[in-house]
């Protein structure tokens, strides 16, 4: 690999225009297939975002922006995804910690059964979640899924392996040794862990909540399918706008709102995990 | 690594083993359990049977299963071809359109799927591509959920491969 840089420099000043200009033209095929078939309908979900039964204008925007179910929902949204990824951040720090700094016998299996839960449609664990607490289910409470508690424990029992898989790969990454020189100066495990292991692997869980706080932004499967009375998300509302009653206007400006949010998360998601590189997750 | 006492280790492993049957394997259990239910009338489902398994294997229940494995695989393969040239493309590219490609690739992941049905049924109802209620439009949104995941994982692997092996290969002429 030592060597690699210079080769490339070199193959870049022989021939640095054509090159350059080829991968121009390889590149405007699958640009044109995002455009047309990606950017083409946002643009136009925007043209009917403005469409008011007049003509144009700011009319729906105003109108949506106002109401109170719309206020509920975006309050609701923001709320469950934070209340989710603090759930899972904190359950996926400490299973991560224990597999990675005090292991036991099949360890390393566990932690991949978890990984297998990011393979599994979220509505699953939604299905899973009315067997065991549903009305009718092993540990039926009374109610409880059908409530936004029932919702979050559903999503943070689905992310957790969202923020389990990078901080394993960051905890893997600080050597041993700190820890022992650590311990050796006599620091407590709370110390060694917030001094040492916790900062070596914030990058990586930061970047795994921003990834976890934006999916569970856009969560439909678990809300649609626990259908929790008064549980309505941003992606719910947008759906039951757009599909059940056929306001399209409303239900396109509900879902600009919430590709707004996405967007702004996903951007802080990209530099987080930019910082973290490496032991972050990989396209999830 | 970070308890050195047997009593605070086992401490330590009982509240994980607790956590973790609850969060994680509880559900995953469940759902085992109930496939094989040929009676849920108690707490626990009983009379274990395959009825089920055989059912999904025929009538109805399989035509939607083989569906969902037929769009799993078109999506998928098409999402794979796809990613594959605009990363192998992007990276031949100028430093910042590559940056620009990039974000371009990477924005299906960040709109909510929900948004991304709507826009498509929003741009698909109408000419001058009308092809709403086809299994096109389904393949077409299973495409652009995939792209993303695609072309990182064809950058991320691009990334780790040592650019010698371009310079090995025999120089284009023309």
């Amino acid at each position: 690999m030592s060597v690699a840089p210079a080769v490339v420099s070199e193959k870049q000043r022989s021939n640095p225009v054509s090159h350059s200009r080829r991968g121009l033209v390889w590149l405007l095929p699958p640009l044109v297939v995002v455009a047309v078939f990606f950017g083409y309908p946002l643009v136009l979900v925007a043209g009917q975002s403005l469409t008011t039964d007049t003509g144009f204008g700011l009319g729906v925007w105003a109108e949506v922006l106002g109401s109170a179910e719309f206020r509920d929902a975006a309050g609701q949204t923001v709320l469950l995804a934070l209340g989710a990824t603090a759930g899972c951040v904190l359950l996926g720090t400490f299973l991560a910690l224990v597999i990675a700094f005090v292991p036991f016998p099949g360890a390393r299996t566990l932690s991949r059964l978890v990984d297998t839960v990011l393979a599994f449609p979220s509505f699953l664990i939604a299905l899973a979640f009315t067997f065991l607490y549903g009305s009718a289910g092993v540990f039926g409470a009374g109610g409880f899924l059908y409530s936004p508690w029932g919702v979050l424990l559903a999503e943070i029992t689905f992310y957790t392996p969202f923020v389990m898989r990078p901080a394993l790969a960051a905890f893997g990454q600080v050597p041993g040794v700190h820890l022992d020189v650590a311990a050796s100066l006599g620091a407590r495990p709370w110390r060694v862990l917030g001094r040492v292991v916790l900062p070596a692997a914030l990058p990586s869980l930061a970047s795994g909540a921003c990834l976890t706080l934006l999916l569970a932004l856009n969560e439909f499967g678990i809300v649609l399918f626990l259908g929790a009375k008064g549980v309505t998300t941003l992606p719910m509302l947008v759906y039951g706008k757009g599909i059940v009653t056929f306001d399209f206007p409303a239900a396109s400006v509900v879902a600009l709102v919430d590709v707004a949010i996405s967007l702004l998360l996903y951007g802080s998601y990209r530099v987080l995990a930019g910082r973290g590189r490496g032991a972050a997750v990989d396209a999830a | 690594m970070l308890l050195w006492t047997r009593r605070s280790k086992v401490l330590l492993w009982l509240v994980f083993g607790v956590v973790f049957a609850v969060v994680v394997a509880a559900p995953l259990v469940m759902i085992v359990l109930a496939s094989f239910a040929g009676h849920w009338t108690g707490v626990l489902p009983g009379g274990p049977t395959f009825g089920h398994y055989a059912d999904a294997l025929s009538g109805e229940t399989f035509a939607s299963l083989s569906v969902s494995i037929q769009t799993g695989v078109l999506a998928g393969t098409a999402a794979v071809l796809l990613g594959t040239w605009a990363a192998l493309a992007a990276e031949t590219a100028p430093r910042r359109v590559r940056h620009v490609a990039d974000t371009l690739f990477h924005l299906p992941i960040a709109v909510p799927s929900v948004v991304l049905g709507l826009a498509l049924l929003v741009a698909f109802s109408r000419p001058p591509l009308a092809f709403n209620g086809t299994r096109w439009i389904v393949l077409l949104g299973h495409l652009l959920i995939l792209l993303p995941f695609a072309y990182s994982t064809v950058t991320a692997a691009l990334a780790r491969v040592d650019p010698q092996l371009a310079q090995a290969a025999p120089p284009p002429r023309g």
